[in-house]
């Protein structure tokens, strides 16, 4: 009886030392961590300092400009990519997240788990991109040949709610990669908005029955013709994306500062192979979108849903179309300077 | 020369950062990984000891209970504490991964949870109110100014910005669930079915002219029991807060006896509250029995109804089985705080 009485003595003042020691831990590792974050802004404005005052500096001797130039960009991805990153001062935190999650802080502390992050999400990209193909063509499929050219009402509105959590669920990730320091181009995270936007206008969608349905339901047709595109864009951006998160992992653990310069290695052919494929999606949309602007305008289907969906859809192509031009340009630019600097070393 | 010099100097202390970083991630690990596995040593001995004493039939009954009462602080202290976010904590809610990810939404400090926690609550305000005001403003606008008959695109509006709404309490009280907060699990399933209905009713279809009166019907019966929902849930607001002020000053008085302060202080208001939260649930439950029944007498026979009337059914019956067992969990803390005041007094 009094081992008991014992032992809850003994409970109790572990309880108290493990309070201290959390305490102390904490105050100790958060005084660290400001610390820390402190010397990386400062270290962070003054490479950018120094490279303003080299980029505006005319009586540079070229060559030590260019070699300047280098180490200074291999000091600024050392502090970017390494454990340094989780010290930067970060992007504030997108007002998606705030507005769904609160003011809970997204940002990952350490690499490792920044990197489980991106994993994760190309992972559910994929699960979802073969779904984001087969799930419109099951539908077309079935009303060709049991449901007699229409389509029901429910499974469509089913896969509407569907790609509108889906497409909730890329955007959140999307914002909180980037809170993670990722390089996502912002017109991406918001061509996901639209297309959560035309998911939810598409739910209010009337999907009328017999008779003539063939011409009713023309929009719900173009839109899941729509959606198929979509399915095959991101399967193959997926591929695209994944080889080069392997070849960058490969030349990290081989060389950790040049991570950056393997940007497009490795992955030149498929690039040449993707860019037409999206290029001509990117035509299909705008077309579809045009189409649904041809109906409202011709007046065989007076619904707003119609209207707005055509315009999303443009404007959609028009973004993702100049996104990846823009993307090429840039791209292409890096390869040259990429070779510019091989030469330079090979000579020197 | 100085510009060649400067970037030496800053290439060295990149690297110097870099090292320091890497040991400081590394040195912290080390010590977060050594405090949980204690903290989790010691909820274990904690729990076991209890069952050790609930089970131990020779003990003295006072002994008994001034050891409870010993191991219950001891508990406290660990979870209110600094030590809370060693705690093995809960696994992360499966709707929190499948909309973000892997992202670790426990805060680390206790101050950025008490953070997390307030936002919620003005949160909640802010949006009571609109939660009233947008059906009680279409209602109004519905008899004076539209005929009696409520055009499709105001109403659409509103349920898709239900279905935003109460998406983000639900992520909300799933974050502060993994954040050590003991919300019932059936209010954020309340807000899963609330969300079903918000995405169900986006999908009804909203005839116009002529007899919309009837026609609309459902749409009438949706806003009347979004208004409801409107006034449950000021009321609750302000009960809330009441508590979370008394915990909070209790709180700096004497840490160890904040669970003590569970009902200190909103005895009145919970004796407002809970009748009206009957009120409205007994109300929710017949919106809700209206709409089946308009589906077996066959007036509307969409799906939509059907399955809108057995969620607020469903809702209805769960609501005020939750709030009856809070009602019976507090009398029971009450019952115990008093014997231990009681006790106290005399020793």
């Amino acid at each position: 009886m009094e081992e008991v009485e014992e032992e809850v003595k003994r409970i109790v003042e572990q309880v108290k030392e493990l309070h201290d020691s959390s305490t102390s831990f904490v105050s100790s590792s958060s005084q660290e961590e400001l610390s820390l974050r402190n010397r990386a802004s400062v270290v962070d404005s003054s490479i950018r300092r120094l490279h303003s005052t080299l980029a505006s500096d005319k009586h540079l001797d070229p060559k030590l400009f260019e070699k300047l130039e280098e180490d200074l960009q291999r000091a600024k991805c050392m502090l970017a990519d390494g454990d340094t990153s989780s010290f930067l001062p970060s992007k504030p935190q997108g007002r998606f997240v705030r507005m769904f999650l609160g003011p809970v802080n997204v940002r990952a502390s350490r690499k490792d788990i920044q990197l489980k992050v991106k994993e994760e999400y190309n992972s559910y990209r994929d699960r979802t991109a073969l779904l984001f193909l087969v799930f419109p063509a099951i539908l077309l499929t079935l009303r060709s040949y049991v449901w007699d050219g229409c389509l029901p009402a429910f499974p469509v509105q089913l896969y509407q709610a569907w790609l509108l959590f889906l497409y909730a669920g890329l955007v959140m990730r999307e914002n909180i990669l980037r809170a993670n320091g990722s390089d996502i181009r912002s017109w991406w995270i918001y061509h996901h908005y639209f297309a959560m936007a035309m998911s939810l206008v598409s739910l209010t969608w009337e999907i009328k029955g017999q008779p003539n349905c063939v011409q009713k339901q023309k929009g719900v047709r173009l839109f899941l013709q729509w959606a198929m595109m979509q399915g095959v864009a991101m399967l193959l951006q997926n591929r695209y994306q994944r080889q080069r998160l392997y070849t960058r992992i490969a030349l990290g653990k081989a060389k950790r500062m040049d991570v950056v310069w393997g940007e497009t290695a490795g992955v030149d052919g498929q690039l040449l192979l993707l860019f037409p494929i999206l290029f001509t999606l990117q035509g299909f949309e705008a077309y579809v979108g045009l189409q649904l602007l041809r109906t409202v305008l011709t007046g065989v289907v007076a619904e707003w849903q119609v209207l707005v969906c055509g315009i999303l859809l443009v404007v959609m192509a028009i973004g993702n179309f100049t996104n990846t031009v823009e993307t090429l340009m840039v791209k292409s630019r890096f390869k040259a300077k990429m070779k510019r600097s091989k030469s330079r070393a090979e000579l020197d | 020369m100085e510009v060649e010099e400067e970037v030496k100097r800053i290439i060295d202390e990149v690297k110097d950062l870099h090292d320091s970083a890497a040991s400081f991630i590394s040195s912290s690990s080390q010590q977060e990984l050594s405090l949980r596995q204690k903290a989790s040593a010691v909820d274990s001995s904690i729990r076991r000891l209890h069952s050790t004493l609930v089970s131990n039939k020779n003990l003295d009954p006072k002994l008994v209970e001034k050891l409870e009462e010993d191991l219950h602080r001891a508990r406290c202290m660990l979870v209110d504490g600094e030590t809370s976010s060693f705690l093995p904590s809960k696994p992360q809610g499966r709707f929190v991964r499948m909309f973000c990810g892997p992202v670790n939404v426990r805060a680390l400090r206790k101050d950025v949870q008490l953070k997390v926690k307030e936002e919620y609550n003005r949160y909640r305000d802010k949006t009571a109110l609109l939660f009233l005001f947008f059906p009680a403003t279409l209602l109004i606008l519905r008899s004076y100014y539209w005929g009696g008959c409520l055009p499709a695109f105001p109403v659409q509006l509103y349920e898709a910005w239900l279905l935003f709404l109460y998406a983000g309490l639900a992520m909300r009280e799933n974050i502060l669930r993994a954040n050590g907060s003991d919300i019932r699990p059936w209010w954020l399933y309340h807000h899963y079915c609330a969300m079903a209905m918000a995405l169900v009713s986006l999908t009804w279809e909203i005839k116009g002219q002529p007899n919309c009166v009837q026609k609309q019907r459902g749409v009438h019966l949706f806003l009347q029991w979004a208004m409801m929902q409107g006034v449950a849930m000021l009321l609750q607001n302000r009960y809330q807060r009441q508590r979370l002020y008394t915990r909070i000053a209790l709180g700096k008085a004497k840490r160890m006896d904040v669970v003590w302060g569970e009902t200190a202080g909103v005895d009145g208001q919970l004796w407002l509250l809970c009748p009206i939260l009957f009120i409205l649930q007994v109300f929710e439950a017949y919106v809700g029995l209206l709409l089946l029944r308009k589906t077996v007498t066959g007036v509307v026979n969409e799906w939509q109804v059907m399955v809108c009337g057995i969620l607020l059914v469903v809702m209805a019956v769960g609501n005020f089985i939750n709030t009856v067992e809070t009602l019976m969990a507090k009398s029971r803390v009450k019952a115990k705080m008093k014997r231990s005041k009681s006790r106290a007094e005399l020793n």
